[in-house]
């Protein structure tokens, strides 16, 4: 039997590869496929949630009387109806565990509130007109606090410090406290100060970046239930069924035996439902009310406060060279928004900007700074757009200082296999330079830019994300008709049922449609991490080949009894168990299950845990136009290469990376959260807060590149989140060629656009 | 608890009546009324659906030439008349700017004005086209009102309660003249104007501008004319460097607002840039080259 993790060269397969539709798109495009809006459950009532209308307070009193006295209220539940969770109560969760303090501030705020939107109460009511009269007539008394609303006004001195009890960590003496940190990382090698004093050429960046929403279609919702013996089950739309279940369960004070998660479908997370934000206040009021309670955020609610949205940022690049285009060093501050709780995580990003780079002196630091907005949360590859933005803008500007291509800047300097990382340790086998061979030879580079009658200009960034592997499982059951049933412990948020069906197509030599794959519940499906961090492809597909290969061996004794031989001569392939040569006899594995079904079931078994990580590399090429009078950009075109390892399925990995390149296009031009001085978000709506639209987004053509992870099945690698760390910098980078100018304020919206062409202030407005 | 009811009246006759009620709002294409009774930005007691009269999804010319638009016809139905496209291309290119193309199948030039936005993209035309809407009031009077006259600030119209607007009159342009309307919009749909500019110009036999008319969108509680600007134009040849001055005034006379949307400042550079864009665009359809 071949090894699980073999990784000999990609030879032909027969599913895997394929360009497969969705196994659910038919479900999706008719509108048939259920996410918890669309449960209903009898008896089911609505739960809605009572925000604070301040930025920072503290909580004196919450009165619920009125409410509880309107006609039709049921229920209402504040802070006080939920265990309290004390700071660094940590489960496991992920590579690093999670603290559930955080999700439990996240849910309720107790005794102060540190953003508007920060949920306070909740109420169960008949119906949603009910739930909301009863939330006016729950009395909360605020002492306000002084607030701040931006890195640059939380750090200078006379800032509000919005956790005095904190001690920040990581700042060594000798090391100046910045005020409302976090937490402090340094990487550090080299004398990188040195460096940079001696080196030709210095290329700058100082970027601010505002803070942007990961922009899923579907808002938070759930669906709570309990039975007569209290048991909890919830009907739930994450990225994650175990993590809802441990989140919820630790934060109810729930054994886990007593609840259960069930995964509907998704509409969009991002990194933005792994936190739980409603399902422990719906099973709350659940339980306290004896019915099922489904709770539907709605958009504005989703947008202020009550999920947590990507973090701004602050972050100094400087990056020196010789005179011959070589990087002598590398610094980089990142200062990171965490909004109202400490300890969002700096130093993958910082890792990731300066992870495409040899360079013998590094200096990275990393500081998460607390600020009255929604706690941060992860958004695709998390940090690794706004770290890019300065990171590849500065490289950039060594190019332009020294007069040298910047495609073949980034070929002097370009990592590889066995150069130092930014954390000091070899690389694994990664494919940048040959990803910057295939860009010298596309068109997309090749090619003069288009003629226009306006401004044009063609820019260039890499990307780099490490992506996560932790641990997923899946179990395979065998029906009676010889059809494989594959389990998964994670949920499909990028069509891991399809990509699934065709592993477990392929491992049994079957076709798609003859496999069934689902997502189990946290009952019926072994534990598995978060679908997030690029690992759920590469992990899952180890999980399921190793359960189908598991479920085959069994099958293969049965043949053997079968067919009367040893299992050493029996073959299998297509569907057909095969003796040897020496007496031929076969039996399809369909006949074979027909006439052993009764003798027990075949479960096979495949858990897969801390494989090797398939980083993720890219190299973004676009062509923009501006308006030099309002400061309108147009994207004309776009090209994204990416080593993917291998491609399970082409069509969903150029979703991957065509999602990708959106989201990225959307911050880098339009998106951005606009707080006014009292914390009010001024643009809490789509209307307002501007994702782009099929009409903003140009022709996006991906060019795959397959270099296969050792260690990892078929030599898979991350997709999902790479391709959207570099589309802000490359537009940025566009633009400087096209303008002239260097726009380090992202969004970069058509006025910061037509500010900066015109060196103008324009005064105060969309941030 | 807001109760809503919902009147789907075939006559004129009974929506006037129900229009007479406490809280009634006319429904023309909802599609401004729907999310602002959600967002409780507006309330009603009584909706009145309008869409399902006949005589108010009338789309026709009358005997003088004039455009006799029904208050209920959709957007996406005004397109559907060619003569009425030729003869009206640039209004229906702004009327074409609202929402998206799902939108403008439900929104309607009526609705557009009576919502009074100081965005609404297809009033600066409107206006500067000399529309006219006839109005019936609870007590069943006829009576007709210049479109300028309707919106008095931002979703505030001289209308009284039971006001009903049920055609919109639009007379032929008038010969040697020409429409343009610009906006300025961060997304190419989905989207509200920064700024907008609406001009209609028109010249006489020897090349003169005779008569010059800008309004402007999202630069002041209502669509705004641009007096300074239009006595820039009349009486002077169209060139390049007058429509610069008249972009100029244009941005000297109107009165932004900073908001989320853009900067009072941006707003300015912004009707500048389209004020003169759009008299290019009118010169240019009039055969003009601009010394």
């Amino acid at each position: 039997m071949t090894s699980l993790h073999d990784t000999a060269p990609i030879a032909p397969m027969r599913v895997v590869g394929q360009r497969l539709p969705r196994v659910d798109a038919g479900e999706r495009v008719t509108g048939r496929a259920i996410y918890p809006a669309d449960l209903t459950r009898p008896g089911m009532i609505t739960g809605l949630i009572k925000r604070s209308p301040h930025a920072h307070a503290r909580i004196v009193k919450i009165d619920a009387t009125k409410a509880l006295a309107l006609k039709g209220v049921i229920a209402v539940v504040t802070s006080a109806d939920f265990p309290e969770i004390k700071p660094n109560t940590i489960i496991p969760f992920g590579e690093t565990g999670a603290d559930a303090w955080v999700s439990a501030v996240i849910v309720l705020a107790r005794d102060r509130v540190l953003w508007r939107g920060q949920p306070v109460a909740a109420v169960a009511a008949v119906d949603a007109h009910v739930a909301r009269a009863a939330l006016d007539l729950i009395d909360v008394t605020y002492e306000p606090l002084p607030h701040v609303m931006s890195i640059a006004g939380a750090i200078l001195a006379g800032a509000p410090l919005l956790s005095p009890d904190l001690k920040p960590k990581g700042f060594d003496t000798g090391t100046p406290i910045v005020r409302n940190a976090g937490s402090r990382t340094l990487i550090e090698r080299g004398d990188t100060a040195a460096a940079l004093q001696s080196s030709a050429v210095v290329g700058g960046v100082d970027a601010v970046i505002d803070t942007a929403h990961q922009g899923y279609i579907e808002p938070h919702a759930c669906v709570a239930e309990t039975d007569a013996g209290g048991f909890v089950t919830l009907w739930a739309s994450s990225q994650g069924a175990f993590q809802t279940e441990i989140q919820t369960a630790v934060l109810l004070g729930l054994p886990q035996s007593k609840i259960k998660v069930i995964p509907l479908e998704i509409g969009g997370g991002f990194g933005g439902k792994i936190t739980v934000h409603v399902e422990p206040i719906a099973a709350r009021l659940a339980q306290i009310s004896g019915r099922p309670v489904k709770i539907v955020m709605s958009r504005e609610e989703m947008l202020t406060g009550g999920s947590g949205p990507a973090a701004a940022a602050q972050i100094d690049v400087r990056v020196g060279a010789d005179a011959q285009g070589r990087i002598t060093a590398i610094a980089g501050h990142y200062l990171l928004d965490t909004g109202g709780i400490p300890g969002t995580p700096t130093t993958l990003l910082m890792q990731a900007s300066a992870a495409c780079y040899q360079t013998p002196c590094l200096r990275l630091e990393g500081i998460d700074i607390m600020t009255n907005k929604p706690r941060t949360e992860a958004y695709r590859g998390p940090g690794g757009i706004q770290a890019a933005f300065a990171m590849e803008q500065a490289i950039d500007e060594v190019a332009l200082k020294l007069n040298i291509d910047p495609l073949e800047l980034r070929r002097r300097n370009a990592a590889v296999t066995g150069s130092l990382m930014p954390v000091g340790t070899p690389f694994p086998s990664i494919g940048l330079t040959t990803i910057l061979d295939r860009v010298a030879a596309h068109a997309c580079w090749r090619d003069p830019i288009a003629p226009g009658s306006l401004p044009r200009g063609r820019g260039l960034a890499l990307g780099y994300w490490r992506g996560t592997s932790m641990t997923s499982a899946a179990h395979v059951t065998i029906s009676g008709d010889g059809r494989p049933m594959v389990t998964m412990g994670s949920v499909d948020i990028s069509g891991t049922r399809t990509t699934m069906a065709q592993v477990a197509a392929e491992e049994f030599g079957l076709s798609i449609g003859d496999v069934h794959v689902a997502s189990g519940d946290t009952k019926s499906a072994g534990y598995s991490d978060a679908a997030a961090g690029s690992r759920v492809g590469r992990t899952m597909a180890a999980a399921v080949s190793e359960a189908c290969r598991d479920a085959l061996a069994q099958l293969t004794r049965r043949a053997a009894e079968k067919l009367q031989t040893t299992v050493a001569n029996v073959t299998y392939a297509s569907g057909v168990f095969r003796s040897g040569a020496a007496a031929p006899a076969s039996i399809s594995l369909a006949d074979l299950m027909r006439a052993t079904l009764t003798d027990g079931a075949i479960v096979g078994r495949g858990v897969s845990t801390k494989l090797p990580f398939g980083v993720e590399i890219g190299a973004h090429v676009a062509d923009v136009e501006a308006d030099p009078e309002t400061g309108q950009v147009t994207v004309l075109r776009y090209t994204a290469f990416q080593d993917v390892g291998r491609a399970l399925n082409p069509v969903a990995v150029e979703g991957q990376i065509e999602g990708s390149v959106v989201q990225g296009l959307g911050w880098a031009l339009t998106e951005g959260f606009d707080y006014a001085a009292d914390g009010r978000l001024r643009n809490a709506s789509l209307l307002d807060y501007r994702m782009p639209t099929a009409l903003d987004v140009p022709p996006i053509e991906c060019v795959l590149i397959e270099t296969p992870v050792p260690g990892v099945p078929y030599g898979l690698r991350g997709v999902g989140e790479m391709p959207i760390v570099p589309p802000a910098a490359t537009i940025a980078n566009a633009l400087r060629r096209a303008l002239g100018v260097r726009l380090t304020h992202m969004p970069m919206t058509p006025e910061r656009v037509l500010a900066a062409i015109k060196g103008a202030n324009f005064g105060k407005a969309s941030g | 608890m807001q109760e809503l009811a919902y009147e789907r009246p075939t006559t004129i006759a009974k929506a006037v009546a129900l229009m007479a009620r406490d809280g009634a709002r006319a429904l023309a294409g909802g599609s401004d009324l729907i999310p602002q009774l959600r967002e409780g930005r507006r309330s009603a007691s009584v909706i009145v659906d309008l869409k399902h009269i006949p005589a108010l999804n009338d789309f026709r010319r009358e005997p003088d030439g004039t455009w006799r638009i029904g208050a209920a016809l959709s957007v996406a139905k005004l397109g559907a008349h060619a003569e009425f496209a030729r003869e009206h291309a640039a209004l229906l290119a702004s009327a074409r700017m609202i929402g998206s193309l799902q939108i403008q199948a439900r929104a309607t030039l009526a609705g557009n004005l009576c919502n009074a936005a100081p965005s609404a993209d297809a009033v600066p035309l409107l206006i500067a086209l000399e529309a006219i809407v006839e109005i019936i009031s609870a007590d069943g009077v006829l009576s007709r009102a210049g479109v300028e006259s309707i919106a008095t600030g931002p979703g505030q119209t001289s209308l009284v309660p039971g006001d009903l607007v049920t055609t919109v009159l639009l007379p032929p342009p008038e010969p040697r003249s020409a429409a343009c309307y610009l906006r300025f919009t961060p997304r190419r749909e989905m989207d509200i104007a920064i700024a907008g500019s609406g001009v209609v110009l028109r010249l006489d036999d020897k090349g003169v501008i005779a008569n010059a008319k800008i309004f402007l969108a999202s630069v002041a509680p209502k669509p705004m004319r641009a007096s300074t600007a239009q006595s820039l134009l009349i009486g002077q040849k169209p060139s390049a460097a007058l429509f610069t001055a008249a972009g100029a005034a244009a941005a000297a006379e109107c009165r932004p607002i900073s908001d989320t949307r853009g900067s009072a400042d941006y707003r300015r550079e912004l009707v500048a840039v389209l004020t003169r864009r759009a008299l290019a665009d009118c010169a240019r359809q009039l055969g003009v080259m601009l010394p």
